[in-house]
């Protein structure tokens, strides 16, 4: 059942989304046009007026994504089409895992996407040699600092985002859950709960952090990977995994015993 | 066999007011039922309830001896009085969608029954009139071999040529294995086809009988005895 | 075939009437077979139930008969037909006389309209 939910989830996103990145992909071969076309006419189609634009296009479309994903968590199980999605023969953290894991494949094509964009717009700017030293010399300064542990360091670096972006998901689809609980005005509490959830994490994980820092800066001498970077940034990703199985419980009971369509 | 539904003290509250208090009711397989009432009644929070979108508060409901979960929803197939599709799906895609997550899901009978009522299984749900996506929604939900039907206000807007069509639908699907709810306010289009009629209201089941019975004592139809009992 | 069932009698004993008028007009001959609970039900537009109950009753009264796998058909017993023909006929004589009676025509004055009528009839 699952594996037909993630495939119906893909169709039902799949169409705004790809437009939203075929978007994406005209913006870069504008910019990328009017790169080559400042380079070799002389007139400057591209300066720092076009580049903030261009960014500011890109944010606007992960922003987009995130907004889509969200509305259409909201619409597909609380409002009409609920009676639908909450009437088949399937559990509510069936529906949620599904839908976590199609919008999560979404915004990591979304992020991946856009550093592909960015990357080929640096590329028209600069050369591949210009782009090659610039990246060697940021790469220098890293493994100063990443010493011997390079891939552990990205091997965290990817789980990193990997975690951030479900937390983001999930929290997101909470606080939409809890909003659902009131009678009125449901957009207006989801939207408070959201940045409830926020607060109330942010805070939770800076005490949490707060004394085992300082043991692990009282039990070493030497500030290092193993003694001090390792251990603070598992224990936060242990954070953020407990808050997102709290964000998941959270939704999953209010999905099956708090639900109130129109 | 065991009752298609059973509830017991069945009881459900939004806040302070009470939709449902003390709902006792058994509804046999091979019955079409109407759930008569006026707005507000507790007629959608009952369906509600048999559908698994709402828990009671207190009582009992059970569905072929099952509490509402995903076994009863298997079971059940449920017509909304809104509509409920996804409009940017074609008719074709809706029906591979039920087809997926129905085993009961009879995709011939949907075509056929759409071929009668001259739909395209093509045409995109959004171009449709309300009139039509209703009579979509009405296939789907009769398409499944489901041991309850639930109905509500299947015939609401829909003109009254298909009404007809709906009407024999409904009878022809019949079998002695599966029951019927109705929940209706246009009782005189379907009085006809009901044999047990409960009137509901402010959340209590204030007459069980059958259309016959209250003909014979009360000399007149259902929906008379309707609007008399519930005068304005 | 139209049933014109009217709203404040029970259903099921105008599916009875309807059918006896079917038989004896010939709609359906002795011996028929005739359609499947679910078809007359259909074509009424009444629960099946209630269509079933109607054909038990008339399986009661004997003007119907059931083979277990073949289904139901009518009696071929012609007398027991012309009974409920008859039947039939008187019950909308008393009720015609019932009604002359409430507009306060007496017994002979009701037979001296009806033959009125008839003689007006033949001079059509």
């Amino acid at each position: 059942m699952l594996g037909k939910l993630i495939k119906h989830e893909f169709k039902a996103v799949s169409k705004v989304l790809g437009i939203l990145h075929i978007a994406l992909l005209i913006t870069t071969i504008m910019g990328i046009f009017a790169i080559n076309i400042s380079k070799h006419s002389g007139f400057i189609f591209f300066n720092e007026l076009t580049f903030i634009l261009y960014i500011f296009i890109l944010i606007a479309i992960s922003i987009a994504v995130m907004i889509y994903i969200v509305i259409r968590f909201y619409q597909n199980i609380f409002t009409d089409e609920g009676y639908l999605t909450n009437t088949l023969p399937v559990k509510p953290y069936e529906h949620i895992i599904a839908k976590l894991y199609v919008s999560f494949v979404w915004v990591i094509i979304n992020a991946i996407c856009t550093l592909i964009s960015f990357f080929f717009l640096m590329l028209s700017q600069s050369s591949i040699s210009e782009i090659k030293i610039a990246l060697w010399n940021y790469k220098s300064d890293l493994l100063d600092l990443m010493g011997n542990h390079t891939q552990l360091v990205i091997f965290l670096m990817i789980l990193g985002v990997f975690i951030s972006v479900i937390y983001m998901l999930i929290m997101s689809y909470a606080a939409i859950a809890i909003g659902q609980t009131m009678r009125n005005h449901k957009v207006l509490f989801s939207l408070g709960a959201y940045v409830v959830l926020y607060v109330l994490s942010q805070i939770v994980s800076t005490i949490i952090r707060l004394p085992f820092g300082f043991i692990s800066l009282l039990e070493t001498n030497t500030i290092n990977w193993n003694t001090f970077f390792v251990p603070i940034i598992l224990l936060s990703y242990l954070l953020s995994t407990a808050l997102i199985i709290l964000y998941f419980f959270i939704t999953n009971y209010i999905m099956s015993k708090k639900l109130n369509l129109d | 066999m065991s009752n298609i539904l059973e509830c017991s003290s069945l009881v459900k509250k939004y806040g302070t007011k009470t939709a449902l208090s003390e709902i006792d009711l058994i509804i046999e397989p091979g019955h079409i039922t109407g759930l008569l009432g006026p707005n507000g009644s507790g007629k959608s929070t009952l369906i509600k309830l048999i559908n698994g979108l709402l828990v009671p508060d207190s009582g009992v409901i059970r569905i072929n001896g099952m509490t509402p979960d995903v076994d009863t929803k298997k079971i059940v197939s449920y017509l909304p009085e809104r509509t409920y599709l996804d409009n940017s799906l074609k008719v074709k895609d809706i029906i591979s969608f039920f087809e997926d997550f129905y085993d009961n899901f009879n995709k011939e009978k949907a075509y056929d029954m759409l071929n009668h009522l001259k739909i395209n299984a093509n045409d995109s749900l959004r171009k449709m009139s309300k009139g039509t996506k209703e009579k979509v929604q009405l296939i789907l939900v009769m398409s499944r071999d489901a041991k309850l039907y639930c109905l509500d206000e299947p015939i609401a807007g829909v003109d009254p040529a298909a009404r007809d069509y709906i009407l024999n639908t409904i009878i022809s699907n019949y079998n002695e294995n599966a029951s019927i709810i109705i929940s209706t306010h246009l009782i005189s289009d379907i009085e006809n086809i009901l044999d047990e009629i409960l009137f509901i209201n402010q959340g209590k089941i204030t007459l069980k009988s059958t259309v016959d019975e209250i003909r014979f004592q009360e000399g007149k139809s259902v929906d008379a005895l309707f609007r008399e009992v519930f005068k304005c | 075939m139209t049933w014109n069932l009217n709203s404040d009698r029970p259903i099921y004993s105008q599916l009875i009437d309807k059918l006896k008028i079917d038989i004896i007009a010939g709609v359906y001959k002795a011996g028929d077979k005739i359609p499947s609970v679910r078809e007359l039900a259909s074509d009424a537009s009444v629960n099946p139930n209630t269509m079933q109950k109607a054909l038990a009753e008339l399986e009661r009264d004997g003007l119907v008969y059931s083979q277990r796998t073949s289904g139901r058909f009518i009696t071929e017993d012609q007398e027991m037909i012309k009974h409920v023909k008859n039947q039939l006929a008187i019950e909308q004589i008393t009720e015609f006389f019932e009604k002359m009676k409430q507009l306060g025509y007496k017994r002979e004055e009701t037979m001296q309209l009806i033959e009125c009528a008839l003689r007006g009839k033949e001079n059509e």
